[in-house]
């Protein structure tokens, strides 16, 4: 199932993210008048509340080329976006999804509710800084990294070393709120000592430390996460994370990866949020997402358990052990 | 602490609001002098990491030490003896499922859910030798478990109803006096109830009842009725501790990589001969 979608997103993401290039988030968000930030009992901003991050899906990490430093779109481009959506909304009601080369055969489609789509927005990438909206250049320390994975001598499923963390039911990535396929529900919960970010996809939860307390020298493919305020933003920095190939987007992180989150509510329903990642040994300078987030109260988290459930990882192995007893055979 | 600080501090101006929220009286054998944590509310504050001591883990039931399922190691996985946490010292399973029971004690190295990194479910979560960390804010109560990244939201709000069965269950919760009550349906009953195969069903229904004895310790009460498995509910009772280590924290156990070998070994590619 994991493969097919793969292959789906594949197919359809290249040209997507070339096509579909939505609120211009470097510019700073509108206050309704008369509309102050709201605090808990206990003085601190008060962010909590379901906040997923699926309206973005459709908003391609980085900026078209062809944009510049431009990350609002004209109505025109706008509007191919939504025509974009439209066709992927029709395209997912099919019961077959269609072949992916010419020579394979059309497959079953899933349920339309399976693939989180987005709404369409007019911030034209979710990057906000570098100001063309592009990943910076990695590190040759990084293409190193990327190459070495690259000449690994093993099979695609030789174990279940040779697939992603993701796969795995380990960690998707580091970057939890950059919208993904599917199970982009995030949740925050406040008292006086803790924030907590839940986080739907692999079930997880980020229990963050309003104290000050200094950072240990324990790694987790979680992070370590410590929290304080600025004014009327919440600020968590990330970091001690246990890399093992983990990515943020297609690219291995090292371990100094640090990641400085900002979240500021901007109306009673809205949610600013921003995320600086500032990996040195990755990108030779740090970059940032940020996007508004709509609240939705009618998104509560349900149990996600990837790996109890993780049939296809037992399926891709005894497959292709299968194919290889296949072609033995042959003479 | 500081709470009750504060709670003194507004109550001496006057807020009169929480005075209909003074403290219950306290349950038998509570500490003299009330030290309950509270919230804003009045409301016993649970906040803090919490963890389980002693060998319910390894068997609700009183048990002898006994040797590791794997010889290789020695003493380090061997069962510590231990005196249970059943009332009575009987779970009383019906004739089947004391058969099955049996069936998992044997067969507890290949099939314990603990050991495939499967998260524990209720209430096996509350008494695992790891650390869980409760956030309780004004509206609902948050655990979140060291081991295998479970975790639940108790709804203190009105009650809702499971939508489907899952390992850790479905928890509305409310406040009886002091005690917090937590009203747990929705299990798989895929999980176990120890590392001795004791279970219950995906029609468990279990109740918790969690009540501090003083500030650092708290009554867990857990009553299972499943009329599937077992001929009358009975209960597990045990306390809990908080952990009181300068800069506790929970430390993530993805133990998912821990399992791989256990799980899928037997499908890795071995180099024809």
């Amino acid at each position: 199932m994991n493969q097919r979608f793969a292959r789906a997103i594949a197919t359809l993401g290249v040209p997507l993210l070339l096509a579909s290039l939505a609120v211009d988030a470097q510019q700073a968000t509108p206050r309704a008048a008369g509309w102050t930030s709201p605090k808990t009992p206990w003085g601190h901003p008060d962010v909590q509340g379901f906040w997923p991050s699926t309206e973005w899906r459709g908003v391609p990490l980085q900026r078209a080329e062809s944009l510049g430093t431009r990350n609002t779109l004209t109505e025109d481009e706008f509007a191919a976006r939504e025509r974009q959506a439209a066709a992927e909304a029709a395209s997912d009601a099919e019961e077959y999804a269609a072949p992916s080369t010419p020579d394979s055969k059309p497959g079953g489609n899933p349920p339309d509710y399976w693939q989180d789509r987005g709404t369409p927005k007019t911030q034209a990438s979710l990057i906000v800084s570098p100001d063309d909206g592009r990943l910076p250049p990695r590190t040759a320390e990084a293409e190193a990294r990327i190459a070495a994975r690259a000449q690994k001598t093993t099979g695609p499923a030789d174990s279940w070393l040779d697939r992603s963390l993701y796969e795995r039911c380990i960690t998707k990535t580091p970057l939890n709120f950059l919208p993904g396929t599917y199970n982009n529900g995030h949740e925050i919960l406040q008292n006086e000592d803790y924030v907590v970010i839940r986080h739907e996809m692999i079930n997880q939860a980020r229990m963050i430390p309003l104290d000050g307390r200094p950072f240990t020298g324990i790694r987790t493919y979680m992070g370590e996460s410590r929290g304080h305020f600025e004014n009327d933003t919440l600020v968590v920095e990330t970091k001690n994370y246990l890399t093992n190939g983990a990515v943020i987007g297609d690219t291995p992180v090292s371990d100094d990866l640090k990641i400085i989150e900002k979240f500021t509510r901007t109306g009673e329903h809205s949610l600013k949020y921003e995320a600086t990642v500032d990996d040195p040994k990755t990108w030779t300078q740090p970059w940032t997402m940020a996007f508004e987030i709509t609240e939705d109260p009618e998104y509560p988290l349900y149990e996600y358990a990837c790996h109890e459930g993780n049939y296809a990882m037992v399926n891709i192995l005894k497959g292709a052990r299968a194919a290889e007893a296949a072609q033995r055979k042959k003479p | 602490m500081r709470r009750s600080v504060q709670l003194i501090a507004i109550a001496s101006l006057g807020l009169g609001a929480l005075a209909a929220c003074a403290p219950a009286p306290s349950p038998p054998g509570a500490a003299l002098v009330d030290d309950t944590p509270r919230a804003a509310d009045g409301k016993p504050d649970l906040s803090g990491i919490w963890q389980a001591l002693g060998t319910a883990h390894w068997n609700l039931l009183d048990h002898s030490p006994g040797p590791a399922t794997l010889s290789e190691m020695g003493a380090l996985a061997a069962v510590p003896g231990g005196v249970g946490v059943v009332p009575g010292d009987e779970i009383p399973y019906l004739p089947a499922a004391a058969e099955q029971q049996q069936r998992n004690f044997e067969n507890r190295l290949a099939e314990d859910p603990e050991g495939k990194c499967y998260k524990p479910g209720v209430p096996r979560a509350n008494y695992l030798p790891y650390p869980f960390q409760i956030v309780q804010t004004p509206k609902n109560i948050f655990i979140s478990y060291e081991f295998a990244n479970a975790d639940r939201l108790i709804n203190m709000g009105e009650p809702t109803e499971a939508l489907l069965p899952t390992w850790m269950g479905w928890s509305n919760g409310h406040w009886d006096g002091d005690t917090l009550v937590v009203d747990v349906t929705g299990l798989n009953g895929l999980s176990w109830l120890d590392r001795a195969g004791n279970y219950a069903s995906d029609s468990a229904h279990v109740v918790e009842r969690y009540t501090f004895i003083d500030k650092d310790h708290l009554r867990y009460e857990a009553t299972i009725e499943d009329p599937s498995v077992f001929s009358r509910a009975w209960t597990i009772s045990l306390p809990l501790y908080r952990r009181i280590d300068a800069n506790a924290q929970l430390v993530e156990f993805r133990c998912v990589e821990f399992t791989e070998e256990k799980l899928y070994g037997q499908y890795r590619k071995v180099e024809a001969q």
